[in-house]
């Protein structure tokens, strides 16, 4: 990309015909080439920009080669070597000055030339403070760029920093307490039980470290989650779950299924004496990765499903902060669907972007049903 | 001679029951006769047993602990009430009910 922009840049000197010498795009082109983009992308404007000189103009072969390279390579070794150095304008301003007094100084050497000397001189003292000037303006605008780019990227990471799930602290009291009853209830399930709480509490604090995780991951805090939960809940807690194996590496949220499933257990499941059951399903439908959790609890009247789950209270829901999350991440590529029904239970259902390589075709999903008591360890 | 509270125990969860049966058989001064995990089997419990005194979660799933709470009030032989729960926000609402203690 750089390189197409930086020969476009040689090619302006061919159309704007400013043959007089005092601004060379060429030169411009070629030490901002180095200094932006490197080495390599220096050396090959320089060499396309000597073609263009020599073989349309017929200048000599010599200076300009001589020059033309220097400035791309010196430029380049700057970006490779003293990249902070590279990115003033100042730097951009001094490599362009002094290709170009080589390349003045080269012609006037090398050179049959016809203009007359007062004109050569007055040339040869301008055009490198001209062309100093655009190299050092082009640097300017990069680095503009770059610095909005770079607050943008800050922005955006602290956004989804604070934005991160957070541990609900009825979760931890709870699981405390279970702790605490089961030390005088059964006191040989209390290392597995805070093993289960540590695993949960480690998965929690280095959320932050990675926007990303393979499922496999995110299912085993979910498994923890529920373990935990099943400690105090008992029997009440039965959870089926359909995941397709092939899946398992798929990168996605840390913290986007758990939200789903803490919300499935407490609301659901508080909500109705007969509601226990919870089916957790992962699949892939076309080009998305479709994570969905359902309850058999009271459910909501329809109406009421933006308002509870979505709305802008004092209390944000957990749903909402993870809405706001995919889209920093996702931008409008995703989905976060929750369908309630009064009586009927209530199921969410996120989507988000499947890599082509573990989209299936037209073949039935893997699918493997299993009780999740039973593939937790023990 | 002791005499020995009657209690009953309404939970929804049974690690929560369990713990509390627990802690209450060991002041040695408290039988529990019976435990439910649901309003409307405690109410009948209840109303069955005659207790002296009654465990209710605040939180139970559907009809919650403050309305079985009025309800128990005009039983017969109402059992003395007390709420457990981890919500201490809710604490008023038991007071107000003429809950004997509210454990946290």
């Amino acid at each position: 990309m750089a390189l197409l922009v930086f020969l476009a840049l040689g090619l302006v000197e061919e159309v704007t015909a400013s043959h007089a010498g005092w601004l060379n795009e060429r030169i411009v082109s070629v030490c901002a080439a180095g200094l932006v983009a490197g080495p390599w992308v220096g050396l090959a404007v320089s060499v396309f920009v000597t073609w263009l000189a020599v073989a349309r103009h017929g200048l000599p072969f010599g200076a300009i080669a001589i020059s033309m390279v220097c400035g791309g390579f010196f430029g380049g070794c700057l970006y490779r070597w003293r990249p902070r150095v590279a990115r003033q304008p100042l730097t951009g301003f001094c490599l362009t000055f002094g290709v170009s007094l080589l390349r003045n100084g080269l012609s006037f050497f090398y050179g049959p030339n016809s203009h007359p000397l007062p004109h050569r001189l007055e040339e040869i003292a301008m055009a490198p403070v001209l062309q100093g000037l655009g190299t050092a303006l082009i640097l300017a605008i990069v680095e503009q760029v770059r610095n909005r780019d770079e607050q943008t990227r800050a922005v955006a990471s602290a956004e989804a920093r604070a934005l991160q799930a957070r541990m609900n602290p009825h979760f931890l009291f709870n699981a405390l307490n279970a702790v605490a009853a089961l030390s005088k209830v059964a006191p040989r399930e209390v290392p597995r039980a805070t093993g289960l709480l540590r695993q949960f509490l480690r998965a929690s604090f280095d959320q932050h470290e990675r926007l990303l995780v393979p499922l496999e991951e995110e299912l085993a805090v979910v498994r923890a989650y529920l373990d935990i939960e099943s400690l105090r809940l008992g029997d009440r807690l039965k959870v089926e779950q359909t995941i397709d194996p092939g899946l398992l590496k798929v990168l996605m949220p840390p913290f986007s299924l758990q939200p789903l499933v803490e919300n499935a257990v407490q609301h659901g499941l508080q909500s109705s004496p007969r509601a226990g059951r919870l089916r957790l399903a992962v699949r892939a439908t076309g080009p998305w990765l479709e994570m969905s959790v359902s309850d058999d609890g009271q459910g909501l009247p329809s109406t009421e499903v933006e308002r509870v789950f979505f709305g802008e209270g004092s209390r944000v829901h957990a749903l909402s902060l993870l809405r706001r999350r995919l889209r920093g991440l996702f931008g409008r590529s995703f989905k976060l669907e929750v369908h309630s029904e009064f009586g009927q239970g209530t199921t969410v259902s996120m989507c988000i972007p499947l890599p082509k390589a573990f989209r299936v075709g037209m073949e039935s999903p893997r699918a493997v049903t299993s009780e999740l008591r039973e593939l937790a360890p023990n | 001679m002791w005499i020995r509270i009657r209690a009953v125990i309404i939970e929804d969860e049974p690690l929560a029951a369990q713990y509390l049966a627990a802690l209450l058989d060991d002041t040695c001064q408290v039988e529990v006769v019976g435990s439910a995990t649901e309003s409307e089997a405690g109410l009948r419990l209840c109303a069955e047993l005659r207790p002296d005194a009654v465990f209710v979660d605040i939180n139970l799933p559907g009809k919650d602990g403050v309305s079985l709470a009025r309800q128990l009030a005009m039983l017969p032989q109402a059992p003395r009430l007390i709420f457990t729960t981890g919500n201490a926000n809710r604490a008023t609402d038991a007071f107000r009910l003429e809950a004997v203690d509210y454990l946290l």
